[in-house]
């Protein structure tokens, strides 16, 4: 039976010019790294294409890349950071979430009543007004669901600093939301 | 008072790790909780699905392949590896996948589809199972000079048509057909081969100057960026086609019997 190869080994092979074993890793990251990327993209081909570039340069980046701490899920999403920069840099202003429709889920948001929609709109509009870390945390921890030890790791925060910073994202948003008089259902 | 903080926060985070099952929350933490929820509900993006998956593997393991030492030293007239030998089996998967889903007549509606179209990523699947089939270098180069041509005619029908939302989105993806091309160029190095993929890029640019003259502003960015990129192509293969000829001289070294008489520098 044999083991699965850690993050380490696929990396240092993948390094040595095994393509598979960087194969094998782009398996493991594909989809938190594109879920990202559709929290901050409105167009799942942009997604896509976004995609594509992050693991490219990843690769290409990879000689540079020293663990020592930082895993490799954590520098796949800073090279998307980068890569996102990047993006807004040539097309337009950052969007934030304000104009990234229900990304996952467009057939569910074409039936909503419009109450709910104005509801959804509410919530881009008092999450786009937040502080970038505060909706960075919300990103990671509340719509993708990583756990705090990776969302720590992507943020280079510690655990205890990102549920505090969690705490207060979530705080500051339902006293925006509040002021603006948006109802949250629950 | 930070104790206090971390505390409520730290009961907070294992709520939220806890949404799925939806516990009862305590009291003071019942609107963040609620909140979290809402927004996990309304704003979570859907897990990626099999067939994106796959069709952004094949497209980077392509370039990443390209990219090895192992690639460059390849010679274009080499044979691969067997298929059933190549570790490709995800790209082969694919192009199987695609052949099964997809009817010969949806594949061949596809083919005349463009960016924007319901059916336009079956066209970019059916490239890569294409290239996933391609035994040579030589054959991936030939392709790739084809796909960047058709990414180019996709951005001229679009320009015609006025659908300049989709005009940028294939101006987006249309570098990395450059960078496609012009990295095989290399690896085959055909002076023929070189010639060819100069005056191909160099008509993309007289096109694209053209689009750009009748662009909106919105998507000039988007052309100045393609045309940079393309630009930039043509010029590196035009210095390596210079650098190919027997009688190129790097900067600095002297070149034999060719001065002009009174032109010998000193």
């Amino acid at each position: 039976m044999s083991e699965t190869p850690s993050d380490s080994d696929l990396v240092a092979r993948a390094r040595a010019g095994e393509v598979e074993a960087f194969g094998q890793l782009y398996l493991r990251y594909f989809d938190p790294i594109f879920r990202y990327l559709r929290t901050r993209l409105a167009d799942a081909q942009d997604a896509e294409d976004m995609a594509e570039t992050v693991f490219l340069r990843a690769y290409q980046a990879l000689p540079g890349y020293r663990e020592r701490g930082w895993p490799f899920s954590a520098f796949l999403y800073q090279v998307a950071r980068n890569a996102l920069t990047d993006h807004y840099r040539q097309h337009r202003p950052e969007t934030g979430l304000t104009e990234v429709q229900n990304a996952g889920t467009p057939a569910r948001a074409l039936d909503e009543d419009l109450a709910r929609m104005e509801q959804v709109a509410g919530l881009h509009r008092a999450m786009a007004q937040l502080p970038p870390d505060y909706q960075e945390v919300i990103r990671l921890r509340v719509l993708l669901s990583l756990p705090t030890e990776t969302t720590a790791q992507w943020m280079a925060r510690s655990e205890g600093a990102v549920r505090v910073l969690l705490h207060r994202a979530l705080e500051t948003l339902r006293k925006r939301i509040a002021e603006r008089g948006e109802r949250l259902d629950g | 008072m930070a104790e206090v903080e971390q505390e409520t926060a730290d009961r907070l985070d294992r709520l939220v790790d806890a949404l799925a099952s939806s516990p009862p929350a305590s009291d003071d933490l019942r609107p963040l909780v609620a909140l979290a929820a809402e927004l996990r509900d309304t704003l979570a993006p859907a897990a990626s699905t099999e067939a994106t998956r796959h069709r952004v593997q094949a497209r980077v393991l392509r370039r990443v392949r390209a990219q090895t030492p192992a690639a460059r030293r390849r010679p274009a007239t080499e044979r691969r590896r067997p298929l059933i030998l190549r570790p490709a089996y995800a790209i082969a998967g694919l192009a199987v996948a695609l052949m099964l889903t997809f009817s010969t007549g949806a594949a061949y509606a596809a083919e005349s589809t463009l960016p924007g179209d319901t059916l336009y990523p079956v066209k970019l699947g059916l490239e890569e199972a294409r290239l996933a089939f391609s035994p040579t270098v030589a054959g991936d180069a030939a392709l790739a000079a084809s796909f960047a041509d058709r990414r180019l005619a996709e951005i001229e029908t679009l320009t015609a048509h006025g659908r300049w939302r989709d005009v940028e989105r294939a101006l987006d993806a249309y570098p990395t057909f450059v960078d496609d091309l012009v990295r095989l160029e290399a690896l085959i190095a055909d002076p023929d081969e070189a010639a060819d993929v100069e005056a191909q890029l160099a008509h993309h640019l007289e096109v694209l100057e053209r689009v750009r003259s009748e662009a909106p502003e919105a998507a000039q960015p988007a052309l100045l960026h393609a045309l940079e990129r393309a630009g930039r192509g043509h010029q590196e293969v035009k210095t390596r086609q210079e650098k190919d000829k027997p009688d190129h001289v790097a900067p600095g070294q002297e070149k034999k019997g060719t001065e002009s008489p009174g032109n010998s520098g000193d």
